[in-house]
């Protein structure tokens, strides 16, 4: 800390109290590294700042403010322009009733209150990481590349790159690109290394994440597979790990607590996007159709 | 024995009670009645059998006179050929004739007695009956027709009184007879009468018991006659419909004081939960600033070391206050505040107040305009504690006045006081030109714990300020209350007597 992967992530941050709102400006950039960090003082501003800056992508936002979190989120999410903002929400009251009032709204990341850097580091960087490899995807997939999409990946950097060529398979690559990104990223994470989501906030907190996680990719050298079919027009991509499997059904809906870590929502986001989605043998492989 | 009886008869039902009183009654009364009867009858027995006998006697007597007369010794076989005819009355067990000189002249016995005549000097007297040891004795003078003076001789007769006993066995048997059927009739009388009384007194039992296992206090007891149980039955009633009341009354009293409870521990609770978190806010921020001393010194350029600094400390005084103010609150609450009076220019704590505010003021722009409708006004109050108030209200117009002038009106007024009426007093406003409240707060800002909208919009403020306001204004006798302005902003009144009745209301 601070990591200078993430430097180029833009992060609003609003609040109405202004000593709050020092105090994150200052763990936002000083601590955590983003360089451009901005600052609101209530949802009013903050909608005008993302106007003139559309390439806002994390909104860190207070919940009580003169135009509340809620209400700020109820604005900007019908809004195409705003689809792949993050939004977290922080707040003190994260009693079961308020955490249902959020989950709610739409909002599923929340940030309890009061936090100190490295808990903010926790949450933030994984959020952009997302950003970070959502944006290196949408390159790849404008770079035009050809190439045929390989049938096993060993480190995320593979998966980063592979992700794109299977997307091209899809009719709206953009739109599948993070979610296959993302099941490959699980079958490294949990099925080769096993990864806890305590584990990954730990080896997030420095902010070199990517770099830490490849390294012990490359060491433990298991594959993640991947077999497509094409069927009737449709497109199958079939992921495969050799790990200890999981339960994928609890990943399919989201819970008051889910709210409070920044993990474990990406099968939530799959289910909308695939055709369909189908977890086989305890979970060691996903189907899905594009 | 007899004991055990009588506990049996205290303890029994009414019903058997009254049946056993009413047959013993009777039979009592026609025991007596049987007895009295009885005795009579033995009387006028025992009479018409000794006059029976004595007519007997003359009859043998007079039969006997003609063959003493003539026959004067040694004829005594007619005698007792006389004497014999008796045998037709088994009765008489005995029958002697004397002549007069006292010489035994016959004697009857029938043959299964036998009996002796006494010696004639020992019979008990010369004519008569008598009654004793259960025999008849009867004794007449045999006279010969027309020689009074001169009496033949004597006749004795004993009988025994089987007659007489037979003829009473069977009146006691006729008696008894009667007696029973008379039982009977009572019996069956009783039976019918004793409900007139008894069935009154079970209906009452049998809703008393029912009162007893249900615990249902709205039945009542059905009222028969206008006697004694009929007045038990309506008190029983009135009392029930008492009792019915006070459940009711109870029942709505221990809601209602439920309700209150439970109010007063949600508002504490609440209150507690807003508390911690005022709290939790600038401890954070002083941990969170004294961090950033700790470990960005060195590379943190002067005005940010400034800026710090300046959060430590005002973060540390906001607690401070806060805790002030919690102090303050329990002290209110528990009524251990007390005020200290002494006469006061409003002016000149107007003026002190603002003074002591001027960074604040300052700081966001907010002018003060001072409203003196009644110069040189002294009010008898508690210094520190007016300084408090006003110190509060103004921090609100800084707070929610959105930079607006605050405007401070002092001017004489009236107040009602319960022990002098109506009485000169001090009202003092201030009022500013933002965002106001919304009306339907305008009542509950004062209650302690009430957060207003305004507040919960991130504006600040713990919502205990004006609580402790409205209570120090109540122990200084006067009122508090907040209106909006046409214009927009609010307006924070209250009124003070300019003479306290603080501690003189305690006195009398």
């Amino acid at each position: 800390m601070p990591s200078e992967n993430y430097a180029n992530i833009h992060v609003l941050a609003v609040d109405d109290d202004e000593i709050n709102r020092e105090i994150a400006a200052r763990y936002l950039t000083r601590k955590l590294g983003f360089i451009n960090s901005a600052e609101a003082d209530d949802g009013s501003t903050a909608l005008a700042y993302m106007e003139s800056h559309p390439d806002t992508d994390i909104i860190f936002l207070d919940r009580m403010m003169p135009m509340n979190g809620l209400e700020f989120f109820r604005r900007i999410k019908d809004n195409p322009a705003y689809q792949d903002k993050i939004i977290i929400l922080q707040t003190g009251k994260v009693l079961p009733d308020d955490l249902a009032e959020v989950l709610e709204s739409g909002i599923i990341h929340v940030l309890r209150k009061p936090y100190d850097d490295k808990r903010l580091a926790q949450f933030l960087y994984p959020l952009a990481e997302e950003v970070r490899v959502k944006r290196e995807l949408k390159k790849a997939l404008g770079s035009g590349s050809a190439d045929a999409a390989p049938d096993k990946v060993h480190t995320l950097e593979e998966a980063q790159n592979a992700a794109p060529l299977l997307a091209k398979l899809a009719k709206e690559p953009a739109k599948v690109v993070d979610a296959i990104y993302q099941l490959l990223a699980n079958g490294l994470e949990h099925g080769v290394l096993g990864l806890s989501q305590e584990i990954k906030a730990e080896l997030h907190q420095e902010g070199s994440y990517r770099e830490t996680i490849d390294a012990r990719l490359r060491q433990a050298a298991k594959p993640v597979t991947i077999k497509t079919t094409s069927d009737n027009g449709e497109t199958k991509i079939t992921i495969s790990d050799l790990g200890k499997g999981f339960n994928p059904t609890p990943h399919f809906t989201i819970t008051p607590e889910k709210l409070l870590t920044p993990f474990g929502k990406h099968l939530l986001l799959a289910a909308r996007i695939f055709k369909d989605i189908k977890y086989s043998d305890e979970g060691r492989t996903v189907t899905v159709i594009l | 024995m007899l004991k055990s009886l009588k506990n049996y008869f205290l303890n029994a039902p009414v019903r058997r009670k009254l049946m056993v009183m009413l047959v013993l009654v009777a039979l009592s009364a026609s025991l007596v009645l049987s007895l009295v009867f009885s005795l009579t009858n033995y009387n006028s027995e025992q009479k018409t059998l000794a006059r029976e006998l004595m007519l007997l006697g003359q009859i043998i007597a007079k039969r006997t006179a003609p063959t003493m007369e003539f026959v004067k010794t040694g004829s005594a076989n007619a005698v007792l050929k006389n004497l014999e005819d008796l045998a037709e009355k088994p009765s008489v067990i005995l029958a002697c004739v004397y002549f007069d000189s006292g010489e035994l002249l016959a004697k009857y016995t029938p043959d299964e007695v036998k009996g002796d005549c006494p010696e004639f000097s020992e019979l008990p007297f010369n004519y008569g009956y008598d009654f004793k040891d259960s025999r008849l004795y009867t004794y007449q003078s045999i006279i010969a027709a027309g020689q009074l003076e001169k009496p033949l001789g004597s006749l004795y007769m004993v009988s025994d009184l089987r007659e007489m006993r037979e003829h009473m066995r069977d009146i006691a048997l006729e008696t008894l007879g009667l007696l029973f059927f008379v039982i009977i009739g009572v019996y069956i009388f009783a039976r019918r009468i004793q409900g007139i009384i008894s069935n009154p007194i079970m209906k009452l039992t049998e809703i008393v018991e029912k009162v007893k296992k249900e615990k249902n206090y709205n039945l009542r007891a059905e009222k028969s006659y206008n006697d004694e149980i009929g007045t038990l039955t309506e008190g029983f009633n009135g009392m029930m419909a008492e009792v019915e009341e006070r459940d009711i009354n109870l029942e709505d009293q221990v809601r209602q004081r439920t309700a209150e409870l439970e109010n007063a521990i949600s508002i504490k609770s609440d209150f507690l939960s807003n508390m911690s978190h005022e709290i939790r806010t600038p401890v954070h921020q002083i941990n969170v600033y004294a961090r950033f001393m700790n470990e960005d010194w060195e590379e943190a350029s002067e005005e940010e070391r400034k800026g710090w600094r300046r959060r430590v400390f005002d973060a540390s005084g906001r607690l401070e206050n806060l805790i002030h103010s919690l102090l303050d609150m329990s002290k209110l609450g528990r009524g251990g505040a007390t005020l200290s009076l002494s006469k006061e220019s409003i002016r000149d704590m107007v003026n002190s107040t603002i003074e002591g505010m001027s960074y604040d003021l300052t700081k966001h722009h907010v002018a003060v305009e001072i409203n003196d409708l009644a110069e040189g006004l002294e009010v008898e109050c508690d210094r520190t504690r007016i300084l408090q108030i006003l110190t509060n209200l103004f921090a609100n117009g800084v707070r929610y006045g959105n930079g607006s002038t605050l405007i401070a009106t002092i001017k004489k007024d009236t107040i009602y006081c319960k022990r002098r009426g109506e009485v000169p007093a001090l009202h003092f406003s201030l009022a500013d030109k933002g965002i106001g409240i919304p009306e339907k707060e305008l009542e509950d800002i004062f209650e302690l714990n009430f957060q207003s909208s305004r507040t919960r919009t991130g504006a600040g403020g713990t919502g205990i300020g004006l609580s402790i306001i409205r209570d120090l204004i109540k122990l200084h006798g006067g009122k508090v209350w907040a209106e909006n302005n046409p214009g927009g902003g609010s307006t924070f009144h209250f009124i003070i007597p300019l003479e306290s009745d603080y501690g003189k209301a305690n006195a009398e």
